[in-house]
């Protein structure tokens, strides 16, 4: 079955070599894009990424990685906007830094592009309404 | 030269010429400031911000037996009661004694606007008239009594836009502020932003109606820290700043559209307030006031990392076109910006006073008396203030 999820690598300084999603994509057959990437080889770092493809390849692949020491974390939490309950002040957009919570220059009306979103959740505190909460994904 | 009486019988007969704020600085642009002068009767502004000196007064209606209430709290919002047997006033900013900063005096409010009931209990030491000592009940805003909503300090002309030099992050009424100037907020609706438009207040004054939280509310006196005043720049432009009002007006008549409570996380409850003016273009002088642009409408970046009573200002002179751009030039370096103030809202807010005033709804109104240009700041002085 075809599957989507969100993930986070994080890398051990000695790690930061490894052609780990390079391998995602060769061995297993994944499509990757990647959402946030902060690493560097002296100190290691962390990589979100959106992977998609057959979920027993994705299985592997994510067995394969925490094999070479890396340490995964599904991001099974999902942001969700209740457009209902928000005022659109942009507080949200204040902390945002993947921008997947965004106002239109013309309408002045808040988006939300769940593809971009790395659920750091700050947005979940800065929203002063509680239009934005976090569920467990499916 | 128009008179407001004019104005308003045009209203009345449904011929005056009504634009929003943003459309008369388009319009101006256009066609000059002469002719737009000439044309348009009324201008509408608008902004919907968290203010957080905002709440209200409430008159439960008397029980029997009689009480006079000397403790009171709604939601467990503690309220205070010190005033006549069953009236009280609900700040906005009160924190529930059981839910802390998730649910707030705003959140009553809201609550009570929305049509939802809400749990008064009430305490009393009993007298002889009245000697009933507790009281439980679940009340809702048609069951009250008068019910006034009355902000003492609404509407700021102008509000700085807020960084934070540190290296931690902070949480403050601007919002959360990150380390190393790596976003920055403001919070004014700029060009639509009721009191930038009408800055020397000529036509603002007490008893001015205005659209307050959808309701018709009225300006009730200078509202609390209002110490009108501007900024010369060395060409002689002037950026305004520091005028506030105190507002009053009915919570029966008002929707959750225009008034809702605001969580703003580690610092506390406020509400956010929707409040729109309509301003007569008397002359060319107040047109060209209404018709200035958010590129010649100006604030001042202020550290918010520094929590004294003048934070330091990194930056004077920028623009609301700039801060509405997405990024804030300081130092050299490009903050991202994000607003508090609903831009969305100020302009729906904007919109819908032009429809009423246009429908002969709404009429202007000439102050019963000016608001001071002249007041004296003061501060307060500690007893351990090491001055």
């Amino acid at each position: 079955m075809e599957k989507s999820v969100k993930i986070q690598l994080s890398f051990h300084p000695v790690d930061t070599e490894k052609p780990l999603v390079h391998t995602f994509a060769a061995r297993f057959g994944l499509m990757f894009s990647i959402l946030q990437a902060d690493i560097s080889p002296d100190k290691g770092g962390r990589l979100v990424l959106d992977l998609s493809g057959e979920e027993s390849a994705i299985e592997k692949a994510l067995q394969y990685a925490a094999g070479q020491g890396v340490d995964v974390r599904v991001l099974s939490r999902v942001v969700h906007w209740d457009d209902k309950v928000c005022v659109h002040c942009g507080s949200c957009t204040a902390v945002c830094r993947s921008r997947a919570l965004s106002l239109s220059p013309d309408t002045a009306m808040l988006s939300f592009d769940n593809a971009r979103c790395v659920v750091c959740e700050m947005c979940v505190k800065a929203c002063p309404t509680g239009a934005l909460t976090v569920e467990l994904s499916r | 030269m128009k008179s407001i009486s004019e104005i308003n019988e045009k209203i009345r007969a449904g011929t005056a010429v009504v634009l929003t704020a943003e459309e008369v600085v388009k319009m101006a642009r256009e066609q000059g400031v002469r002719e737009t002068a000439k044309r348009v009767d009324v201008v509408t502004t608008g902004t919907f911000s968290p203010m957080c000196s905002s709440g209200a007064f409430l008159n439960f209606g008397h029980a029997e037996p009689l009480i006079r209430m000397s403790g009171v709290k709604l939601n467990d919002v503690p309220a205070c009661a010190g005033l006549a047997a069953v009236d009280c006033f609900i700040g906005a900013t009160e924190l529930s004694e059981t839910r802390g900063m998730e649910y707030g005096g705003a959140h009553v409010i809201e609550d009570l606007i929305a049509g939802k009931k809400v749990h008064l209990s009430a305490r009393s030491y009993g007298t002889d008239c009245y000697p009933r000592k507790s009281l439980e009940a679940e009340i809702g805003l048609s069951d009250m009594n008068q019910c006034f909503l009355f902000n003492p300090r609404n509407a700021y002309q102008n509000y700085n836009c807020s960084v934070n030099t540190s290296d931690r992050i902070i949480h403050t009424y601007m919002g959360t502020l990150l380390p190393h100037m790596a976003n920055a907020t403001y919070a004014t609706a700029g060009e639509l932003s009721p009191l930038l438009k009408d800055p020397e207040l000529r036509t603002i004054g007490i008893g001015t109606r205005v659209f307050f939280c959808g309701a018709q509310g009225y300006v009730a006196w200078e509202g609390t820290q209002c110490f009108p005043g501007y900024t010369e720049y060395e060409d002689g432009v002037r950026s305004y700043s520091g005028a506030t009002l105190a507002l009053i007006g009915d919570m029966k008549k008002m929707s959750t559209d225009y008034i809702r409570a605001a969580r703003i996380y580690r610092y506390g409850v406020s509400m956010f307030v929707g409040v729109g003016i309509p301003f007569p273009v008397l002359d060319e002088d107040l047109c060209a006031q209404l018709s200035k642009g958010n590129d010649e409408l100006f604030t001042e970046v202020s550290d918010y990392s520094v929590p004294l009573r003048s934070r330091p200002v990194l930056r004077t002179r920028v623009s609301y076109r700039e801060l509405r751009s997405g990024t804030v030039e300081v130092d050299g370096k490009k903050i991202p910006t994000a607003p508090m103030t609903s831009l969305k809202k100020s302009r729906d807010i904007a919109n819908e006073l032009k429809r009423q005033v246009q429908a002969g709804e709404f009429l202007l109104t000439e102050p019963a008396a000016k608001l001071p240009l002249d007041t004296t700041k003061h501060v307060l002085h500690a007893l351990d203030d090491p001055q």
